[in-house]
């Protein structure tokens, strides 16, 4: 987790782009639940996400997350993430295990508003996919 | 980057135009707030310098004496654009949570009819004033109809189902409905995250708080507001809920993809901007009008429930009496005459602070000023001041909006471990009723500057005059 003075900002690294994505699902979960969610969902559901650059990307993932978890009541335990890109488009492919939110009510930390473009970095560095985003809480 | 600024009196600090910017940065600190800054290696002021590029900027780029480290703008910004002359509008310089606000609720009761049924009226409101995720409203059943109703009329709508008096609206910043709202430029999947929230309070630093008026520093104005010392008070601070943030985040990448072809340049993408009198920026504007009176409409029906909770702990409404104060925003952006000519100001983390004699301001403040009500942290107080001609002149009719944070929350969450929170607070004679732990950890008092030291810089530079301090007694969180 980042030091930020007024909300909360994580950074996660990962081998592939795609698990920075699933990465950054998993600390946003961090920020939403204390302690450990079970790593199995109630159900499974894909999703298509498409945006014209990465940080945009990553912005409308976390943003797609905060909507399921705090108005429809899933919560997405485990994601795996595919990228792909076609000229002037970033495209992402998940599959989600969903929680039913009731299951993880007695953890629940707090809301996350948004995910902020303030800071965001996607970068990879020796061979390795690293990602820095703030949000807004 | 680097940050010089050279200080102009004991209070205004200004930081001279370079490199992107199209005018100069003043703030407002003291010593001890100006260490806070350089603690976080001024990340609050380059925030700052990135708003005073933005095209059509009017005046400093300001800063009030609670500013901190935000996204975008910095919170406690203000920033006035001409729309005449290419001024944008950002809805970074809004916020997510936009019309985010407080109001007062001044009671018929004093401290010592409500420390017997203290706890009693606590367990009350927790359970009548819903938090949000998780958490079912009672009595409100809305549809997109509705809720488009909501979008346009504002608090107004929920006074004409009953769950207010029309009075309240009079006390209202905009009597509770900003002009220009567009249910239509407002997204269905804002709407759906609107629909379930109305009435519900949130998570992280929105609160609900009983009080007491325990120190009056200018009886006549505290008359005119209806205060006096012993009086228990309610201070409501939340917000638009999902469907602000969902219009926020819809016109910040819109706005991403359109400021190239206004020659916007952006050096920071929260900042994302379009030209005030374009299809765009007028698109924006009418949604968040729209959010904003759904943020009223929030406070609203939030105060149906704190009366309803008052009257299950057996004080009756002849003997609670609660009535409106005042009701005022602190993330927005909004069309005033300053200076001669019509500009939009943006205020994200800060608050309108008109001085006595200004448009919109209900008559019977009228000699007095605007109410601005300044939130402290959970263990200490909060004030009510007034606005002034010196905000006029300084700050576009602007001041603080709270006490700022001082520590991040994970370094408080840390600073709180192995402590017993609640109890300190009990033992502070403060009851506190909070959904989650982990809230309460990282909203603990010492995670917030000391907000008499804010108040204390307001007031040294002009921009508004200290009226009382509350005193909280039962502190109600998501």
């Amino acid at each position: 987790m980042l030091e930020h003075t007024a909300d909360v900002g994580f950074e996660v690294e990962a081998g592939s782009l795609a698990g920075v994505f699933e990465a950054a699902a998993a600390a946003l979960l961090h920020v939403l639940f204390e302690g450990r969610l079970p790593r199995q969902g109630r159900r499974g559901e894909r999703l298509a996400l498409t945006a014209p650059d990465l940080e945009t990307l990553m912005v409308r993932w976390l943003d797609e997350l905060i909507y399921r978890v705090q108005t429809l009541g899933e919560v997405p335990v485990r994601t795996r993430v595919r990228l792909g890109a076609v000229p002037e488009e970033q495209r992402l492919e998940a599959e989600l295990d969903l929680l039913p939110f009731e299951e993880a009510h007695d953890r629940f930390a707090g809301e996350v508003k948004a995910a902020t473009y303030h800071a965001l970095e996607i970068k990879q560095i020796d061979g390795r996919y690293r990602a820095r985003v703030i949000l807004d809480v | 980057m680097e940050v010089s600024f050279v200080q102009e009196d004991r209070y205004t600090f200004r930081i001279p135009r370079r490199g992107k910017m199209r005018t100069d940065a003043v703030f407002f600190a003291s010593k001890p707030i100006l260490a806070q800054l350089e603690r976080e290696d001024y990340a609050s002021l380059v925030q700052l310098m990135n708003v005073a590029t933005l095209p059509g900027i009017v005046g400093p780029a300001l800063a009030m004496p609670d500013l901190h480290w935000g996204y975008g703008f910095p919170i406690g910004g203000v920033a006035a654009f001409d729309p005449a002359a290419g001024g944008v509008v950002s809805p970074g310089g809004v916020g997510f949570d936009i019309n985010c606000g407080v109001r007062l609720l001044a009671s018929g009761l004093e401290r010592r009819d409500l420390e017997p049924r203290k706890a009693w009226l606590a367990d009350r409101l927790y359970e009548r004033v819903p938090a949000g995720v998780g958490s079912r409203r009672r009595d409100l059943k809305l549809n997109r109809k509705g809720l488009a109703r909501v979008l346009a009329e504002g608090a107004g709508w929920v006074v004409q189902q009953g769950w207010g008096e029309p009075d309240d609206l009079e006390f209202i910043e905009s009597g509770g409905r900003l002009e220009g709202a567009d249910p239509g430029r407002v997204s269905e999947r804002a709407y759906e995250r609107g629909l379930p929230q109305l009435g519900t309070l949130g998570s992280g630093n929105h609160f609900l708080e009983v009080q007491y008026v325990e120190q009056v520093y200018d009886p006549e104005v505290a008359a005119a507001l209806g205060l006096a010392e012993d009086q228990i008070t309610v201070l409501i601070h939340t917000g638009s809920r999902g469907l602000g943030h969902q219009v926020c985040q819809d016109y910040v990448q819109n706005f991403l993809q359109v400021a190239p072809k206004y020659g916007v340049e952006l050096v920071d993408r929260q900042l994302a901007a379009a030209p005030i009198e374009s299809p765009e920026g007028r698109a924006y504007l009418g949604a968040m009008a729209a959010a904003a009176n759904y943020a009223f409409a929030n406070r609203q029906l939030i105060t149906h429930y704190v009366r309803a909770a008052f009257e299950a702990a057996g004080f009756a409404p002849r003997d609670h009496a609660l009535r409106v104060v005042y009701d005022l925003a602190h993330n927005n952006a909004k069309f005033e005459t300053h200076g001669g000519r019509q500009v939009l100001v943006h205020r994200k983390g800060a608050t309108r602070a008109f001085g006595p004699g200004e448009p919109d301001l209900p008559p019977a403040y009228a000699a007095v000023g605007q109410p601005v009500l300044v939130p402290g942290d959970m263990g200490r107080y909060s004030y009510v001041l007034v606005g002034t001609e010196g905000a006029m002149e300084k700050s576009f009719g602007s001041s603080c909006h709270g006490a700022g944070r001082v520590l991040s929350r994970a370094r408080s969450k840390k600073q709180a471990k192995g402590r017993d929170l609640v109890r300190e607070l009990a033992e502070a004679g403060v009851e506190l009723r909070a959904v989650s732990r982990r809230t309460v950890a990282e909203e603990a008092p010492e995670a917030y500057k000391d907000v008499a030291e804010v108040v204390r810089v307001v007031e040294g530079a002009g921009l508004g005059r200290r009226v009382a301090r509350l005193r909280p007694l039962i502190v109600v969180k998501g």
